[in-house]
């Protein structure tokens, strides 16, 4: 723009070449050509002095906190997205699961539903179908309806901004709206037993009936009478030479049933004698098991055994993984046994024994099958002799799939808790105070565990500590195999540096457990020097602190800028 | 630069090794980090986006990208400029989405004649300007022009940067922003009700 004077026309500043003067962005020789041109004009200075103004009042008027900072955004350390090294992780654990489920899972469930146990789902069939408790299936049901909740809830969070704000305050209160219609939907609670503890001896007399189910815990238990209904059972021995109308669930050292039970019957023991009769099925994790000639088992067996002396009659099928034993008795069904490996005794096969159904055999020692037994159809017998582990392509898949998992877990802990998970690796490094700690823990806690599942009220807390010993076992790894990673590679700070550290020291480990004899060892130390660990940073974490926290308090902004 | 973000009590060289030891993967560095800027970033996205809801969002997502685009960052770099660009970035992706992002050419920004205004009542009209004024009117600005304000007025950042992160070229930087001001004042000089006369529209006439 120009104006005229008395001395001529004046070319003023423009508008642009005043505001990168102003802030200071003009080259050196257009910005003394404005000063010169400021000096002698009075209109520019006003301009120019007005774009300052304007400037302050644009920064003040930004800058200015009209209004709070969401509470929200101030409160949260956001994670990391869902990264595609999570995608990857979960993808290959999907693909482990899968390959598990169709490889190992899937062939046993057939088996049984062959067996003629049905087509329920396994672990619904070994756990929630039977005498443990009659109410498992309303808990399953509670169970099932609360999962829809959360998983309604997790998509209500997601979609959330589809949704337009629908606040996390909201999706709380729908959550527990959920629940509660759950809790609501859910039948009333099971069918209450009777509960009985004598440290001396329990015994139902002859002639003596019992009308509901009974939970038992003492040293020996002896059962002349009748039960009408289930009987769940904890002891030394366990006798029955009565009636059981229900099923038997029994974890005892030795089990005697001379009498009936018609339901099913569950042990978990070190022998087994059957004498009497069983109306339904009968599965048992035992070391020495036996029928005698009389014995009955209506339904079919499905045995994890040490050895096996079958002289009774068993009415449909035997499915078995056993070490060794005889069979000298009628089988109403098919035969599928698996054989251990391991220095055991071999499978005979005696003149007395009556197959109806198939016979299936896989395992390292030849079963010695008199020709004088009377089998429906030739046998079926699959010879294994299994080689090192070192060298079976089975065993890498198997230490793939631990791996996998073990990985898993450990990008879940670091991510959940980076501190806590550095802590303990860095606490493997000591070395001797958590072996010391974790020596103790490993011997100590189950043994605690044990000793208070002989109360009913400490089954409360045994049970669920015998589980986080499990789990304890399980998570050990994870923080010996970073101490190993970071040994190898170098100390790491950060979820994705730790790991990375993690995935090594966990290779490192499985690799080493398969070496003959040394692998073992290699298990242990690092199980019990990670438990151990775990124990003193938990230990630590739960002293008072030195010195109060400190406080969080929110970012004040720098002034305005003048 | 001296952004907005840059804390009290954390000065260059501790921001500079809280950055380095975050980028190094200690989640107690990238905490201060957050705690320091949460408050700063969210009232960037405020200043830009239409609704506090999309500020609190697009802050929690720019977040979420700063951190797993700290190992890209040159620590020769000033990092609050590096912050803010990102987090532009990301705004101008939200409006884009949205639909109501108006483009506006460096070529058309080039090419409109902008109209030399009066110091006298310039001065006048900023005077009886207030701070809520101005914020209710730079609402109704187009995107870019409010952008480059923001970027300059709040995150402080430099002509080169607004260039970088505006997509344009550094000799274009002081005409956007000077629009910006004409459209501002032509807001300011309207009745809440009528439509804002974006600098598009005025070079249509």
């Amino acid at each position: 723009m120009s104006t005229t004077t008395p001395l001529g026309p004046v070319n003023h500043v423009d508008e642009v070449t005043g505001l990168l003067y102003i802030e200071g962005q003009l080259e050196q020789a257009a910005a003394r050509g404005v000063v010169a041109h400021l000096e002698q004009c009075g209109h520019c200075r006003q301009l120019l002095d007005t774009l300052k103004r304007e400037s302050l009042l644009l920064s003040h008027a930004l800058t200015e906190e009209d209004e709070a900072v969401p509470a929200r955004l101030l409160a949260l350390r956001p994670s990391q997205g869902l990264s595609w090294g999570w995608l990857a992780v979960f993808g290959l654990a999907a693909i482990g699961v899968y390959t598990f489920w169709n490889f190992y899972v899937e062939p046993w469930v057939a088996n049984l539903q062959d067996s003629g146990f049905g087509g329920q789902f396994l672990f619904t069939w070994l756990l929630l179908n039977g005498a443990f408790w009659k109410g498992w299936n309303d808990m399953l049901q509670f169970v099932e309806v609360g999962s829809l909740g959360i998983l309604a809830c997790a998509l209500l969070f997601l979609f959330r901004r589809k949704l337009r704000r629908i606040s996390s305050v909201s999706v709380f209160l729908a959550a527990l709206l959920l629940v509660a219609l759950a809790a609501l939907a859910a039948p009333p609670a099971a069918q209450a037993g009777e509960f009985v503890k004598d440290k001396m001896g329990y015994e139902v007399r002859t002639g003596e009936t019992l009308h509901t189910d009974l939970f038992v815990v003492s040293s020996a238990v002896r059962i002349e009478g009748t039960i009408e209904g289930d009987l769940f059972c904890a002891c030394h021995t366990l006798t029955i030479e009565g009636h059981v109308t229900g099923d038997v669930f029994a974890f005892a050292n030795t089990v005697l049933i001379s009498g009936k039970v018609d339901g099913n019957v569950r042990t978990f023991n070190e022998t087994l004698t059957l004498e009497g009769d069983v109306g339904r099925n009968l599965l048992s994790f035992v070391q020495e098991f036996r029928t005698i000639h009389r014995a009955n088992v209506a339904g079919s067996a499905t045995l994890f055994v040490g050895n096996m002396e079958l002289d009774g009659r068993l009415g449909r099928d035997l499915n078995a993984f056993l070490g060794g034993g005889t069979i000298n008795g009628p089988i109403g069904g098919d035969v599928w046994i698996r054989q251990g490996s391991g220095h055991h005794s071999s499978l005979l096969v005696t003149p007395g024994a009556d197959i109806k159904g198939s016979f299936r055999f896989k395992g390292p020692q030849r079963p010695e099958i008199s020709s004088e037994a009377r089998l429906a159809s030739a046998p079926q017998v699959e010879i294994v002799t299994e080689p090192p582990a070192y060298v079976r392509t089975s065993s890498y898949r198997y230490n793939a799939l631990l791996w996998g998992a073990a990985f898993l877990v450990g990008l879940v802990l670091m991510s959940v808790a980076p501190g806590f998970a550095q802590d303990a690796a860095r606490e493997v490094g000591r070395m001797w105070a958590p072996l010391g700690f974790g020596l103790v823990t490993f011997i100590v806690m189950p043994i605690a565990a044990v000793l208070a599942c002989i109360t009913v009220v400490g089954l409360g807390l045994g049970i669920p500590a015998f589980l986080l010993w499990l789990f304890l076992i399980f998570f050990a790894q994870i923080f010996a195999a970073t101490w190993l990673g970071e040994a190898m590679l170098g100390a790491s700070s950060g979820t994705w540096p730790m790991a990375g550290r993690l995935a090594v020291g966990l290779l490192v480990l499985r690799l080493a457990t398969l070496i003959p004899y040394v692998g073992p060892w290699v298990r242990f130390v690092a199980c019990v020097l990670g438990m151990g660990a775990l124990t003193l940073v938990v230990y630590r974490r739960l002293q008072p602190p030195a010195a109060p926290p400190q406080s969080f308090s929110a970012p004040v902004p720098a002034a305005p800028a003048a | 630069m001296n952004g907005k973000g840059n804390p009290e009590g954390m000065g260059g060289e501790e921001l500079a090794a809280t950055v380095a030891r975050a980028r190094a993967g200690d989640p107690e560095a990238w905490g201060d980090l957050y705690r320091q800027f949460a408050a700063p970033l969210f009232r960037f996205c405020r200043r830009v986006l239409p609704t506090r809801e999309d500020a609190e969002d697009a802050a929690m997502d720019v977040f979420v990208k700063l951190r797993s685009k700290l190992g890209q960052y040159d620590p020769q770099r000033p990092f609050t400029a590096w912050l803010y660009k990102v987090a532009a970035n990301h705004c101008w992706d939200v409006l884009r989405r949205r639909k109501i992002r108006q483009n506006l050419e460096t070529e058309e920004v080039d090419s409109l004649p902008l109209e030399h205004p009066d110091p006298g009542q310039l001065d006048r009209m900023i005077t009886q300007q207030t701070g809520s004024g101005v914020r209710q009117a730079l609402a109704r600005l187009s995107d870019r022009s409010r952008m480059a304000l923001v970027l300059r007025y709040y995150a402080e950042m430099s002509y080169d940067e607004i260039a970088d992160a505006l997509g344009l070229r550094r000799a274009f930087v002081g005409v956007v922003l000077l629009r910006a001001r004409h459209e501002l004042r032509d807001v300011l000089a309207k009745p809440a009700g009528a439509p804002p006369e974006t600098a598009a529209a005025r070079g249509g006439r």
